[in-house]
């Protein structure tokens, strides 16, 4: 049930998506993400998805996975949508007692859909195209000035990649545990909502429990592996700008201009 | 400096004792001393409860003795400031694969370590590749780390460890999470890397697993009971019986086979060399 989270999740593979430096790819997604909201024409928003579709055809990730991505945002989007398009004031052209729906209103539900839709898409295939060692390597790097003010830099990016990689893996035991206490006969699908809540106790103590016993066989085992902290630490995938983060910076810059220049069209 | 240790691992006299809140607890492990040569693949059997597992810790520094000394390659485990050099000597190996990958990607796992280390980045990338040629992972390099089996995870495990560059690899029950076919798996690994010369110390609660190594310690309630070749040390089926422990099956039916007065040898642990034993007895029949 909790399997199919896509979110965060990476897929292995060769495209240049894949092979650009994160640190280019985590700054070119804000870039893309700032651009989103700071165009507001029709062509502005055919433009940046029709990017996003290139950037996808690109990294080769199928349809299904994007529409699986989306899912969980369809009430999102249509709760924004359906908001906008009857509490914009403008020329009305249906009423009816207090709703009344107008031009604008229309116009700017299809924007905040298209928007919050490239939105998710975007940041999602940074997600898909980067290993999370990567993404939290590129973030440490991107931080790093920082921890000449005494930021945790490192610790912040080995935390992400601790949780990162724990995630499947308390999905599973949550899954387990649900089976277990479900075979002792705990009721978890059914009754009100309090009641459903009271009923999640017995798995989460369960988890937290096993969570602590982990953690501290981690930190054991890490140690043994001679961890000691970010200092004097080599990493064996060096990042290093190439001819495609050139490439890739270069067609954001167009499509971010290009954005912002459709607004005066 | 130190003078050229003749033991890779060396226990004198260890005692450790669990002291909580300044009073003394129980005594765990009662003036053991152990000394592991370079190259020995040694298994140590007792069990649960029998100190092994904290025996173990003592091999890389993770517990300090109470009493005694632990040495590795000369060092005192107790000299703070090359706590590392010993953690690099001595690779360790638990006994849950899914509480020791610190990366979601295999090959960035085993390159954990040697990162750790500051080893350069040409180097890490040739031992990562080489840990994952010895540990039969080399074709899972990219994968995820969760999807792969419980065997295979331990496996990068080692693969990870022996990306470090270590003289000597302890392991705290490597396969008791794990089904026949990944312990198998298993203990051809540690067979292969021990012929080339890594030095193995295999903590396990599996008779068959310990019947593979050169020599077998017994223990039992912090004390080694008995230290011999396996063939001896699973002779003394009623000894090992009293503390416990099982023997491998075939040394168990050898054994009943000379209580009956039936003249075969003792040091027949593998089912072949048993069948092969069985059949002389029986006069020639052909396998």
């Amino acid at each position: 049930m909790i399997k199919d989270i896509t979110i965060g999740q990476y897929f292995t593979g060769h495209s240049p998506l894949h092979r650009m430096d994160p640190r280019v790819k985590l700054l070119l997604t804000i870039a893309y993400v700032v651009a989103l909201f700071l165009t507001n024409s029709f062509w502005g928003y055919l433009l940046a998805g029709a990017f996003l579709v290139f950037c996808y055809a690109l990294a080769k990730i199928k349809l299904k996975v994007i529409l699986r991505s989306l899912k969980p945002v369809i009430p999102l989007v249509l709760f924004t949508g359906i908001l906008n398009m009857f509490f914009v004031t403008g020329e009305p052209i249906w009423e009816f007692w207090v709703f009344h729906i107008t031009w604008e209103g229309l116009r700017f539900a299809a924007v905040m859909s298209v928007r919050i839709v490239c939105l998710i898409a975007g940041t999602s295939l940074l997600t898909y195209t980067t290993s999370p060692i990567a993404l939290t390597d590129g973030l440490e790097r991107l931080l790093s000035p920082l921890s000449k003010l005494h930021f945790p830099a490192h610790e912040l990016a080995m935390m992400m990649t601790i949780t990162l990689r724990f995630i499947p893996t308390l999905v599973e035991e949550t899954d387990k545990i649900m089976a277990a206490q479900k075979s002792r006969g705990a009721d978890i699908d059914s009754g009100g909502l309090m009641k459903r809540v009271k009923s999640l106790i017995p798995i989460l103590i369960p988890l937290f429990v096993s969570s602590f016993r982990r953690a501290d066989e981690l930190a054991l085992a890490m140690e043994c592996r001679c961890y000691r902290g970010g200092e004097g630490r080599t990493r064996m995938k060096q990042l290093k700008l190439r001819l495609v983060d050139g490439g890739a910076t270069l067609c954001m810059a167009a499509v971010v201009t290009g954005c912002i220049l459709l607004n005066y069209l | 400096m130190e003078k050229m240790a003749e033991n890779l691992l060396e226990c004198r006299d260890l005692v450790f004792r669990y002291s909580r809140e300044g009073q003394q607890g129980e005594t765990v492990l009662k003036d053991l001393s152990l000394s592991v040569p370079s190259g020995q693949f040694l298994a140590v059997l007792g069990h649960n409860g029998c100190g092994k597992s904290t025996l173990a810790k003592h091999l890389n520094g993770i517990l300090l003795p109470t009493e005694g000394t632990v040495l590795v390659e000369g060092i005192d485990t107790r000299d703070d400031e090359r706590i590392f050099d010993i953690r690099q000597k001595v690779g360790m190996v638990f006994q849950n694969p899914d509480n020791q990958i610190v990366a979601t990607i295999v090959e960035e796992d085993v390159a954990f370590a040697p990162e750790n280390l500051g080893v350069p980045p040409e180097e890490i990338r040739q031992r990562v590749n080489w840990a994952l040629e010895q540990t039969g992972m080399a074709s899972r390099r990219e994968s995820a780390t969760y999807q792969l089996s419980g065997g295979q995870k331990q496996r990068v495990a080692i693969a990870g460890v022996l990306a470090m560059g270590p003289d000597c690899i302890v392991l705290d029950e490597p396969t008791a999470m794990l089904d026949p076919h990944g312990r198998r798996r298993i203990l051809a690994t540690l067979r292969e890397l021990n012929q080339a010369g890594m030095t193995v110390v295999l903590i396990t609660h599996y008779m068959d697993e310990a019947a593979q190594a050169d020599r077998v310690v017994v223990m039992n309630d912090g004390e080694i009971l008995m230290d011999d070749s396996p063939a001896a040390v699973f002779a003394r089926v009623e000894e090992l019986q009293a503390i416990g422990l099982d023997v491998p099956q075939t040394a168990e039916l050898l054994h009943q086979l000379r209580r009956e007065g039936i003249d075969c040898p003792e040091d027949a642990l593998t089912v072949e060399d048993c069948v092969e034993a069985l059949c002389g007895l029986l006069g020639g029949v052909d396998r």
